[in-house]
């Protein structure tokens, strides 16, 4: 089985060619179709998530001096091995990591950490240095270099996140394939023709209304086509995570797609909030793992879940935490490599600022994922060479 | 060669959002055309009542009151967005508010989680927009919200915090790796060592934190401050060619011609930074009507252009900050100091459609064409019904018509030349603008 071949029977290419009206299709989609290994969908935890209370390091006595109220208690941890328990929230992704199935990272993070939430998160978006502005994000980078429409970087949501925007290509946000749909759908739009002007934003401008008008219906047809009656938990977050299973599904030929949880800013009364979100990420997650795996799609997807930074060590006296740097992520595939689960390391005696130092660039991560998930040359992406992890 | 109407058009679009053709300037001069912007312009602070400013106004405050004081905090903070949108679309403030606009763009502060950080920072840029940028960068370097926001008070002689001074290199004055070293950054932090403000937010220099050493910066020794520093900047001729290409990529097009950047830089280098002599001279060139459609427009000048067109009053405050959000960019909210990127970055697929459907929304329900599938229909209203996209202001078209009633329509609203859609909308009704209005043509000016 050559490689198309074995993509097209995994779903990730679809032989033949989409079904687009016919007056559409000259210079719609492009002629090089997605050859993208693997599906990537990454979760961003929005506010800094506390990685700390989630992989608790119960084996370090400076866990528990410095979090004597917020600490989670050894005997109610789900254990990973005698350092380390999963909060008892994320019984999901404990059972997951037991299967082999999720690799943690920690100490997580970038030289000269910034703890702006803004800054942070343009950091994690755009894969620079921390006194580095750039303008476009490590999957629009991906985009512009391998993509050509913009339903193939799909994200859930209000607006599109800075990571989704490229130079020539940015993916699409939408909170619903319907509403996006209808907001593009009128005979005035399909209308109206390309000038071929001597004006290139022009050109370009009617570039893009040609991609929002064929992305829009393209997801919303694929959409349609079958209904997802798979139980999910209540809430935002997992309905968006059945939106993006029930794209897959469809054998949507799009490589990325992205969703946030927001509400990790926990610095007043964490436990509380802290035991929601968790249930809300680990639920959301458990059934859109299954509901994949149930349809054998989820060999080959890879899942990353990040957030901007970690949290301070020692608790606050509003029994809250403050931002922090490094941080644990993690990495769910069903194809990890030993090696994947070797990096679930911290070190809580040399801090800097009150935060564990970063052991793990967030950037070997991306480059991971691009070089195996999604299958592309990574210093094209990343514009640099980072130290390689071997997660697959 | 007499001024004619598609230029006037232009230059009032691009300088003051946008002016309706019988409020426009009937004389065929250039030059007295331009001079007329400038001289109706009307310089408003922007004001809103705030308690006196605290610096320390966290200190020994119970958590609840920290919260109460966030909470109405970020409620002045969407009363000044508000304030400030509504001023840009006085008739007589349209240039000086444009500029203000690129001004916060350029010194992008981040500072909405204090109101009147915000209001004094919006104010100093407004009443220098057309004035001198060396009061302006020195007014700049010495405000309580620059100082806050890029760490000044973190540097102390013998533990610089070199945050402001990367950011007054590579973002307010040479541009990135222009002319100055890694070394030079860190000895203009010890030049800026003990700038802070006072309690009442006013600049001061504090002794005995401030670094008195010898400093090499820019290949000279001496012992430098930081005003030594503004000034060996502002010398610097890359300074102003950093300045006038800004300006170029906002009010001419993204496409910098090398020519053109050196003439407008010569200009504003001879005249000591005077922003008026700039602008009028870029006002005032050929090559700056031969731009006309090459800029994308940012979402604030597509949002207050548009509202001007139909005299809007935009009462609901938060629809209109929801639209700025879901366009990419919301006045007083920078994503960081480099400021929005513009252009093509104000660009994809799902800003992109509610840019197009926006004006109908405004205008007509949502009806681009005259007729509408049931389903699309009862969507929209159902959309309406929600808060953040209530428009349901009335539209005066006779007003509307009544203000352009001499205009050629295509060429009022369309910069372009899109011979197959100029074609299409030779005479145009209600219906023909509000397509128009609905085009990837009318995104730019």
């Amino acid at each position: 089985m050559d490689r198309r071949e074995f993509l097209s029977k995994t779903g990730i290419i679809t032989a033949g060619a989409i079904l687009v009206p016919s007056f559409l299709k000259a210079n719609t989609f492009s002629s090089q179709l997605n050859l993208s290994k693997k599906r990537l969908v990454v979760i961003q935890l929005s506010g800094g998530n506390d990685g700390l209370n989630a992989v608790v390091p119960y084996g370090l006595d400076e866990y528990y001096t410095n979090r004597s109220v917020l600490g989670v208690a050894q005997s109610e941890l789900l254990k990973i091995d005698d350092k380390f328990g999963f909060n008892p929230q994320l019984s999901g992704l404990h059972r997951l990591q037991q299967k082999g199935w999720l690799s943690i990272i920690n100490s997580v993070g970038y030289p000269n950490p910034n703890r702006s939430h803004f800054r942070s998160m343009d950091i994690w978006h755009t894969a620079s240095d921390s006194n580095e502005y750039k303008q476009t994000g490590w999957l629009g980078s991906y985009l512009d270099n391998n993509c050509e429409n913009a339903f193939e970087g799909i994200e859930i949501g209000g607006s599109l996140s800075l990571s989704m925007k490229g130079q020539t290509n940015s993916g699409v946000a939408l909170t619903d394939p319907k509403a996006f749909y209808d907001t593009i759908h009128s005979d005035f739009f399909d209308a109206l023709q390309h000038p071929n002007s001597q004006n290139n934003e022009l050109n370009f401008l009617y570039k893009v209304l040609n991609d929002t008008k064929n992305s829009a219906k393209y997801i919303f047809d694929q959409y349609k086509l079958k209904t997802n009656s798979t139980d999910y938990p209540k809430g935002e977050f997992a309905k968006q995570l059945k939106k993006i299973a029930t794209l897959i599904k469809s054998d949507i030929q799009a490589p990325i797609f992205y969703t946030t949880l927001g509400g990790f800013d926990t610095h007043v009364n964490q436990k509380g909030t802290q035991d929601y979100l968790f249930g809300q990420l680990d639920g959301g997650v458990t059934a859109f793992v299954n509901d994949l795996e149930k349809d054998d799609l989820l060999k080959d997807t890879t899942i990353l879940i990040f957030s901007e930074f970690g949290r301070r060590l020692k608790e606050n006296a509003s029994r809250g935490t403050d931002h922090g740097a490094a941080n644990a992520l993690f990495v769910i595939d069903t194809n990890l490599s030993k090696k994947a689960h070797g990096y679930n390391q911290i070190d809580l005696s040399d801090l800097e600022n009150g935060d564990p130092k970063f052991k793990v660039d967030f950037r070997s991560v991306y480059q991971e994922v691009l070089t195996s998930t999604l299958g592309v040359n990574s210093q094209e992406v990343l514009g640099n060479q980072y130290k390689e992890l071997g997660l697959f | 060669m007499d001024f004619n109407v598609k230029e006037k058009y232009h230059l009032s679009q691009r300088a003051e959002f946008f002016v309706h053709h019988q409020q426009l300037d009937t004389t065929t001069d250039r030059a007295r055309f331009v001079d007329g912007i400038f001289d109706r312009q009307v310089n408003k602070s922007l004001f809103i009542k705030l308690p006196k400013w605290n610096p320390k106004s966290f200190k020994n405050k119970s958590e609840k009151q920290k919260r109460e004081i966030r909470k109405e905090r970020r409620q002045q903070a969407k009363q000044l967005n508000y304030l400030w949108f509504k001023q840009m679309l006085d008739s007589d403030k349209g240039f000086i508010e444009k500029m203000t606009l690129f001004w916060h763009g350029h010194f992008a502060c981040r500072t909405i989680d204090d109101p009147y950080l915000t209001l004094e920072m919006n104010n100093l840029l407004r009443n220098n927009a057309l004035g001198n940028f060396k009061t302006l960068l020195f007014a700049v370097a010495k405000s309580a919200s620059m100082i806050n926001y890029l760490h000044l008070r973190q540097n102390k002689k013998g533990q610089a915090n070199e945050d402001f001074a990367r950011e007054l290199c590579e973002l307010f004055t040479l541009g990135r790796d222009v002319d100055y070293t890694e070394k030079d950054v860190s000895e203009i932090a010890r030049a800026f060592t003990g700038w802070r403000t006072d309690e009442y937010g006013k600049h001061l220099v504090v002794d005995r934190i401030h670094d008195n050493g010898e400093k090499t910066i820019f290949g000279k020794t001496g012992n430098f401050n930081g005003e030594d520093v503004l000034n060996m900047l502002l010398d610097n001729k890359h300074t102003s060619d950093f300045i006038v290409t800004k300006v170029y990529k906002f009010f001419v097009k993204e496409d910098v011609n090398k020519e053109h950047i050196k003439e407008l830089s010569a200009v504003f280098y001879d005249s000591k930074y005077d922003i008026t002599s700039l602008m009028k001279f870029l006002f005032n060139a050929d090559w700056f009507y031969e731009s006309k459609g090459q800029l994308i427009k940012g979402p604030i000048e597509f949002l207050v252009g548009f509202g001007k067109m139909f005299d809007l009053k935009y009462p609901h405050q938060k629809a209109i900050q929801g639209i700025q959000y879901y366009l990419g960019q919301v006045l007083f909210d920078p994503p960081n100091v480099a400021g929005c990127a513009g252009g093509r970055h104000w660009i994809d697929a799902s800003r992109f459609a509610l840019r197009l459907r926006l004006p109908s929304l405004i205008l007509n329900r949502g009806y681009v064409m005259d007729e509408l599938s049931p389903e699309l229909d009862e969507m929209l209203a159902k959309k309406q019904k929600k808060q953040d996209f209530k428009f349901s202001e009335p539209i005066n078209w006779d007003q509307f018509w009544k203000n352009n009633k001499e205009a050629n329509l295509f060429d009022l609203l369309i910069r372009n030349e899109n011979n197959q859609l100029k074609e299409n909308h030779k005479e145009v009704n209600n219906t023909g603008v509000i397509h128009l209005l609905s085009t990837p043509d009318f995104q730019l000016t």
